[in-house]
């Protein structure tokens, strides 16, 4: 196929420019169009580990090879003599490899070398010392700090006239990649099933990128990225490849005068469209609930039973509240949720994954900034874990990166169980003792746990409910231990106490109680009441090496960026008080 | 989601390098003028410094972070002017050729006021010697603070009048705890003389902020010409439906004048065109300017329309449209989509465009 696809560059040139022209004149008309119908949101590629196309695997061996040399530069083949004495003109200048590899820390970059051609007539008039000789204009990309560096020889003075280092750019692609891109669209198994066979060429329309035709953009992720799309009837694929770390992204189908669809667009019109404020249904291995995401309380799963009865009413995210004991009232107060219209700050990178478990399963979803793990940037995560046994865990972890090393997590979680679940106890070191009124514990060194480690006990009359199980590092998830503010306030349906989705419900930086739960207690009697658990985790950071927790650091190996985490997991276990080991 | 062709804006930045720009004076130059305008004394100059950082947001050190009004701008008076007397229809030019310095950062003794209100960690309006500022957007030394600018949480876009108030309104950022819903369409002014900041006038919208969409005022521009003040709301839009207005509001009066309801827009700036005032308009929905036709007294003339396109990629929306005495429009924009993501989150992307005389056309510079 590839073969093919070399032997009809032309025509395939003339349709991308053709119809190109015709889409990105069509979108210029209205762009205010960003039509998201329910059938038309695209989806997000989970291909991470997919097998890559012959022409890829090659491609990435090419790149290993280059990074074994020095300078680190893939060349384009296919040069004549006079591009050749421009590149070796370049090359042999250390202005040019400025970035290429940082000597001072070893590290090297993944470069390539994506042009080589004599300056336009254009360019010719604006470069005084090539009015009359041949010059040529160099084009490198490096991929790992996303920067093009772009040099202007003269070849006949045989001097390197100028250099520019343009961070956060990236030129026209070569030929070749847009052979390797268009290859890895249409071994995609996501372009497959929204095509519903495989691609043939008639199919391709646009493989160049980078152009006024049909440029992209992975403005997320700061790889280099092309749209290939694929022409089915009067509908068009549009499907974005990453060729920084080879995959797609996604694909979407769309319609002429659509506007360019970027990376962050399409994941955040996918989640919107999958997940936001929409009920999602779940059932396996005898569970059963809904989960959505909220405006800016996280994931919501509600309407949790399993084998038929009720376990969870609901159970979501409401805030992060990050502090910095450095500089007092220093940090944020985030929430989690949509990605449009909606008050939350950190939003979703995809879509939530299903993990499966030897016991159980789980269902994850992870909240990231742009540029994390950058400092000051932030992953969140919801964890919900569900048991062959009954049990379940409500957890959310921090990835990192934060502000610095002084920083403190303090995630509230909203727990409602079911209404006919109104008696709370807590273990006093020899017996449960009922809790008659709202209120709220820290858990501490000196807190008691009875012999199976459980601290509270939810219950109805006839004794059915759960133990609740605080984190104290025994989850194997490295956790470390909640230290967790536990309150216990009133449920009454009449009001409306975190049922619908909250606004921030405490600032960042208190470090006792308040952190805004304790605004639902006011001594109202838990007797014979319904009532709702706030659960709010302690972590505090580490950064120091060996001992990273709540953090994340990043390293270029190998020309890749490699991303180093050390989670810290919190959240109760709750265990159904007959099945209990 | 049906198409959205109007207006709309929007704000926030993210970090990396500040820019600092010099503007040339904002007042009508002989050379801007075109014909048929009278400017009765111009007896000192004044220049405009806008800071345009990229605030680190979630992060960095002495980087602000915000949504909408994350601009932090300076103001560097050198004497005062005299207002331009009177405008003809054929006038070309910018309208802020009037404003003055606030009269207590004389008593402060503050060499070279400057103003923001996206400091990383202090809420509300701060003033500083913008002599101080250093390469990172930051300033060394200490900034003023009225007790009163916190008072109404953070805040976002900043304008001034001809007598040297300043208006600003509250903007959330990151969260709400600061930002009641309720107080997001409250004007908000510091007077000159007192340096107070009060609240100065509730704008009448028909629908309040809400969890879908938590912001009010997110945009000000102040015309010479007329006194009025231009205020954009986004408050009540839904993805579904644009909400938002722009309210005229007359400075002598202290009345709004003039209501443009259906347009969503976040940055916005008057302009005398030659064939008459507009108002442009940065769409919150799309990459676009809008333009609207005033009359000459300031009231909205028709409906807007769609101007240019700044994006080919459609992602950012102008969270704000300054244009010079030569005639330059600069857009800053930002990523926008009714959230309260983070500035480390959110580029921030500087447009050129130059108004042509010949052809009374905005063409990318």
């Amino acid at each position: 196929m590839l073969k093919d696809l070399s032997s009809k560059k032309v025509l395939l040139v003339l349709l991308v420019v053709t119809i190109g022209v015709a889409i990105f004149g069509s979108w210029q008309k209205k762009p205010g169009s960003l039509r998201a119908g329910a059938s038309n949101t695209g989806q997000i590629s989970q291909e991470e580990n997919s097998a890559l196309p012959s022409i890829a695997e090659d491609y990435l061996k090419e790149i290993e090879l280059a990074l074994s040399k020095s300078p680190p530069i893939l060349n384009l083949l296919s040069l004549n003599s006079d591009q050749k004495l421009a590149l070796d003109l370049a090359i042999l200048d250390q202005r040019f490899l400025s970035f290429a590899a940082d000597s001072a820390s070893r590290t090297i970059y993944r470069n390539e070398i994506f042009s080589v051609e004599p300056l336009s007539p254009g360019e010719l008039s604006k470069v005084p010392l090539c009015k009359d000789t041949a010059c040529y204009r160099i084009e490198l990309f490096n991929f790992t700090r996303n920067l093009s560096t772009i040099a202007i020889v003269n070849l006949s003075s045989k001097t390197l006239l100028s250099v520019q280092h343009l961070p956060d750019s990236q030129p026209e692609i070569p030929e070749h990649l847009v052979q390797i891109a268009t290859a890895i669209a249409a071994h995609s198994p996501a372009v497959l099933k929204a095509l519903g066979k495989a691609p043939d060429q008639g199919d391709l329309i646009m493989a160049s990128t980078k152009t006024a035709l049909n440029g992209t953009r992975c403005e997320r992720s700061l790889h280099l990225c092309v749209a290939p799309t694929f022409v089915d009837g009067q509908r068009a694929l549009w499907t974005i490849v990453d060729l920084t770390d080879p995959r797609v992204v996604g694909t979407r189908w769309t319609e002429w005068g659509d506007p360019p669809l970027t990376e962050g667009q399409l994941i955040d019109q996918v989640v919107s469209a999958e997940l936001c404020r929409k009920d999602n249904d779940l059932t396996r291995e005898g569970w059963s609930f809904k989960y959505s995401l909220t405006g800016s309380d996280g994931i919501e799963v509600r309407d949790v039973t399993y084998k038929g009865k009720g376990s969870l009413r609901s159970a979501k995210n409401v805030d992060w509240h990050v502090s910095y004991s450095g500089v007092e009232g220093f940090g944020y107060s985030d929430a989690v949720g949509c990605p449009r219209f909606s008050t939350a700050a950190v939003i979703p990178a995809t879509l939530p994954k299903m993990n499966d478990l030897d016991v159980g399963f789980e269902l994850i979803q992870g909240f990231h900034s742009k540029r994390w793990p950058l400092p000051c940037n932030y992953y969140y995560e919801q964890r919900f874990s569900f048991y062959d046994d009954g049990s379940f865990r409500v957890a959310v972890a921090n990835r990192g990166r934060g502000c610095g090393e002084n920083g403190t997590y303090r995630p509230v979680i909203r727990i409602a169980l079911p209404i006919e679940y109104d008696i709370f106890e807590e273990w006093n070191g020899s017996d449960w003792v009922r809790w008659e009124k709202e209120g709220w514990r820290l858990q501490t060194a000196a807190t008691l746990y009875n012999q199976q480690g459980f601290q509270y006990r939810i219950r109805n009359k006839s004794g059915e409910g759960y133990y609740l199980e605080p984190g104290r590092g025994q989850f194997g998830d490295g956790g470390r231990g909640d230290n967790a503010l536990l309150y216990v306030t009133r449920y009454d349906q009449e009001r409306d106490e975190g049922e619908s989705d909250m606004l921030t419900i405490g600032p960042c930086c208190n470090v006792d109680e308040k952190q805004g739960p304790e605004k639902f207690i006011d001594d109202e009697p838990l007797i014979e009441s319904p009532f709702t658990l706030w659960y709010v985790p302690q972590m505090k950071n580490d950064g120091e090496a060996g001992n990273e927790y709540c953090w994340a650091s990043s390293s270029i190996e190998q020309g890749k960026s490699v991303v180093r985490e050390f989670p810290c997991y919190a959240g109760p276990r709750f265990v159904p008080i007959n099945g209990a080991r | 989601m049906p198409d959205q062709g109007l207006c709309q804006l929007t704000e926030r930045d993210k970090a990396k390098m500040c820019k600092l720009l010099l503007v040339p004076p904002p007042y009508p130059s002989a050379s801007s003028v075109s014909s048929v305008v009278k400017i009765a004394r111009q007896q000192n100059s004044k220049k405009e410094i806008f800071y345009h950082g990229e605030h680190g947001g979630h992060g960095g050190i002495l980087r602000g972070k915000s949504l909408l009004s994350l601009s932090l701008i300076i103001t560097l008076w050198f004497g005062l002017i005299t207002p331009i007397e009177a405008y003809a229809q054929e006038v070309i030019g910018p309208v802020r050729y009037c404003v003055a310095p606030p009269a207590f950062t004389r008593e402060l003794g503050i060499r070279v006021p400057a103003f923001m209100t996206t400091h990383r960690t202090r809420m509300g309006l701060l003033l500083f010697d913008g002599s101080k500022l250093d390469s990172t957007g930051g300033f060394t030394g200490e900034a003023f603070q009225d007790p009163s600018w916190q008072s109404s949480g953070w805040l976002g876009p900043l304008a001034f009048d001809r007598a040297g108030n300043i208006y600003t309104a509250p903007v959330p950022h990151v969260n709400l705890l600061n930002n009641p819903l309720e107080k997001q369409n409250t004007l908000l002014k510091v007077g000159t003389i007192d340096r107070k900041l009060v609240e100065f006038l509730h704008l009448p919208v028909k629908h309040g902020p809400s969890a879908l969409n938590p912001f009010g005022i997110v945009g000000l521009s102040y015309d010479c010409d007329t006194d009025i003040l231009y205020a954009t709301t986004l408050s009540g839009s839904t993805e579904q439906e644009l909400l938002g207005s722009v309210f005229a509001i007359s400075l002598k009066s202290n009345n709004i004048i003039a209501e443009l309801s259906g347009v969503d827009a976040l940055g916005v700036a008057a302009f005398n065109s030659g064939k008459g005032k507009r108002l442009y308009l940065g769409s919150a929905r799309n990459s676009a300017i809008f333009e609207q036709e005033l009359s000459s007294d300031g009231d909205f003339l028709g409906r807007p329309r769609e101007l240019f396109n700044f994006d080919r990629y459609n992602q950012t929306r102008a969270r704000k449209i300054t244009i010079d005495t030569a005639l330059n429009m600069q857009i800053e924009a930002v990523e926008f989509n009714y959230n309260l993501i983070a500035s480390t989150e959110l580029s921030q992307h500087t447009y050129r465009y130059k108004f042509s005389r010949s052809d009374r056309v905005w063409k990318m510079d």
